[in-house]
């Protein structure tokens, strides 16, 4: 209800043609008063609405003036200018008024961050009801986001960042896929529930792929330890516009179900980024590299993410990467020492590849024997790939094995050197795996040689009290992660 | 420099540095088509602007006429280019400078100054004012009861009890966070 005393409606228009009062403003004047200007100054300065040509004064007919064309009148006129005066009724809010015609609701609508709170916004009066859902409320959110909360039993799941029990979640995603204007990512990768997955494909069935919000899906991340039945199903109806596919934790039931999924991404003609991550075996035995080669044939792949799949060896991977034309080159690559290794990686891969990539993963499985060779590549990495933003060397450490902290002090020392040297203003990180005590001799003797520019510690670290001490510049930084 | 006068009865005049005033999308855009006129003998009347709102208008432009102009980032449908991270293609986070959370009228009896001034900065095209305004009251009202919200907002609802019932139905998934 309107408020009497405050919600004034904004005030009639007035004609500019009576007494002024003109506001000093402190920059403009030295005393900050008020000063009442005549009505003579007023009718020489204040438009008219007349459409008359003005007398010529003196300065007229003394010659043109390059600032105030003789013989034209500049008029402010009554229909230029849409006036509240004409509203006969009162509106009820301000920020409803004739004015904004609810612009400005919709815009406060497009700052609240909380997809459920828009939603429940609605009910606040048929106004917010009418503009709420909006495309133009909604501008903010282009995507799907559900994933586990795994230490709140009642509220198990986070849906593009609000907490919800899983009962809500079909409502949830339906109302979301009814009112995002674009869908450009659905993110379930990092979410096991069957529900969700049930839900998002009876949304999708209900809406409709081929609708205007969500013909532009460009990203799919998805899940294995859910139901695999929705994997190849979610892909295949969204093949047309998927550009990235990621598939965590994938397991197949059968050859079946895998010969669905990877007939799924080769339909994905407009492919150029693929990752998949599998922490069982099974996919060994229903899946074969012939299965992943004829999926990705073709197709110009330049994030490559190929994890934990034993049968995939460095040939495979470097004939996706010859796939590419000759333009082109691998973006991201994250692979790990079962497929690869870090020596295929210099001696096989195209120099196009190395002098470009901007993103490097390489999970070493096992232990890392102070010998070995990928060592000294890892510290080439930085000169060898001078547009790297992020790497990340996992289990690179010696898993406790103290034999190692020299290798790993001397590859931090080296990337800062060659951080310095390159003066690389990007962001980079390391990520190494190691004990407490390997972190805590790391990080002192990083410390005394002032070279270390800032650490991250990963979520969770019990390191976090050395953050204020070693926070030296934002040019660069290492992340550290622990066990 | 330039005077602009409001809607008051008499009208005030503010008299305005053109680069200031300029950060008015409404009035530059007026300005450039009267090019060659010579503007500052003629104040801009804003209508729809009352005295108050109108200093505030003008305290804040002065205050920001030396600010870099905000990036216009085109539209993600628009951006062609192949390696576009969802990230980056965020626009960015709205955060309210110090000097402007002191500057906006946010005590509740203020509030319809509040919502005058948005009004105004939507008007007279001041992007940033507004984004800042917006935000402040989008993250007012967030978390709190649709009836707060109705209070503050003096939003009446005008919704039927059957219909109400229905809305709160068919949204009840929403609510209780």
């Amino acid at each position: 209800m309107a408020n009497s005393d405050d919600s004034e409606p904004l005030r009639k228009r007035t004609k500019c043609s009576k007494k002024f009062v003109r506001f000093n403003l402190p920059n403009q004047s030295p005393d900050n008063s008020a000063v009442v200007v005549d009505d003579e100054e007023v009718a020489n300065s204040a438009p008219t609405h007349s459409t008359s040509a003005p007398a010529p004064t003196a300065d007229d007919q003394a010659g043109p003036s390059t600032s105030s064309p003789p013989d034209i009148e500049i008029i402010f006129s009554s229909a230029s200018v849409k006036s509240v005066e004409e509203d006969d009724k009162q509106p009820q809010s301000l920020l409803l008024s004739k004015l904004g015609q609810g612009d400005i609701l919709v815009k406060i609508f497009d700052y609240i961050t909380s997809p459920t709170e828009k939603v429940r916004l609605e009910r606040v009066c048929r106004a917010f009801r009418r503009l709420a859902p909006t495309a133009e409320a909604w501008t903010s959110v282009w995507g799907v986001f559900v994933e586990d909360v795994e230490n709140d039993p009642d509220r198990p799941l986070l849906m593009n960042g609000d907490q919800m029990s899983a009962w809500k979640i079909p409502y949830a995603i339906e109302s979301l896929l009814a009112r995002i204007p674009i869908v450009y990512t659905i993110d379930v990768g990092r979410c096991t529930l069957d529900i969700v997955y049930h839900s998002l494909m009876a949304s999708l069935l209900r809406i409709g792929v081929k609708s205007k919000s969500l013909k532009n899906v460009e990203e799919i991340y998805l899940n294995g330890r859910s139901s695999d039945d929705y994997i190849a199903p979610l892909i295949s109806a969204f093949s047309c516009s998927l550009r990235f596919v990621d598939v965590m934790a994938v397991r197949f039931a059968n050859a079946v179900t895998a010969g669905h999924f990877w007939q799924a991404v080769g339909e994905c003609t407009e492919l150029n980024g693929f990752r998949i991550e599998t922490d069982t075996q099974d996919w060994d035995e229903h899946s074969s590299p012939e299965m992943v080669m004829q999926a990705l044939a073709g197709k110009h792949i330049s994030t490559i993410g190929l994890m934990g799949l034993g049968r995939i060896t460095s040939d495979h991977v470097i004939s996706i990467l010859d796939a590419l034309p000759a333009d082109e080159f691998v973006r991201c690559l994250e692979i790990d020492s079962e497929s690869f290794s870090l020596v295929d990686f210099e001696l096989r891969v195209a120099k196009k590849h190395w002098e470009n990539i901007y993103e490097l993963k390489y999970v070493h499985n096992g232990y890392l024997a102070p010998i070995d060779p990928t060592w000294s590549i890892m510290r080439r990495i930085p000169r060898m790939c001078p547009n790297l933003k992020a790497l990340s060397l996992f289990k690179a450490g010696a898993g406790g094995s103290k034999m190692l902290h020299p290798l790993a002090f001397e590859l931090i020392d080296e990337y800062l050197t060659v951080l310095d040297d390159l003066d690389i203003q990007e962001h980079m990180e390391l990520e190494l795996d190691m004990t407490e005590t390997e972190a805590q001799l790391l990080f002192g003797a990083l410390i005394t040689q002032r070279k270390c520019r800032e650490i991250y510690f990963a979520e969770g670290s019990r390191f976090t009290g050395f953050h204020p001490v070693i926070r030296r510049s934002d040019k660069a930084s290492i992340l550290l992660a622990f066990d | 420099m330039i005077q602009l006068c409001s809607n008051d009865d008499p009208p005030v005049s503010f008299t305005v540095p053109r680069k200031a005033v300029e950060l008015s999308k409404t009035i530059k855009t007026m300005l450039e088509d009267l090019e060659g006129f010579d503007m500052e003998q003629t104040p801009i009347p804003l209508p729809n602007v009352d005295a108050p709102t109108l200093e505030l208008i003008v305290k804040w432009v002065e205050q920001h006429q030396d600010d870099p102009p905000p990036v216009e980032k085109p539209r993600v449908e628009d951006d062609d280019s192949d390696d576009s991270d969802a990230d980056d293609d965020q626009e960015p986070e709205v955060v309210i400078p110090e000097w402007d959370k002191k500057f906006l009228p946010t005590d509740d009896e203020q509030k319809n100054q509040l919502f005058k001034l948005l009004n105004a900065a939507n008007y007279l095209e001041i992007k940033p004012l507004l984004d800042i305004g917006c935000k402040y009251v989008a993250d007012k009202i967030s978390g709190q009861t649709v009836e707060w919200v109705r209070d503050y907002l003096n939003m009446e609802n005008d919704y039927t009890p059957e219909e109400e019932a229905k809305l709160k139905e068919e949204i009840a998934w929403a609510e209780g966070l």
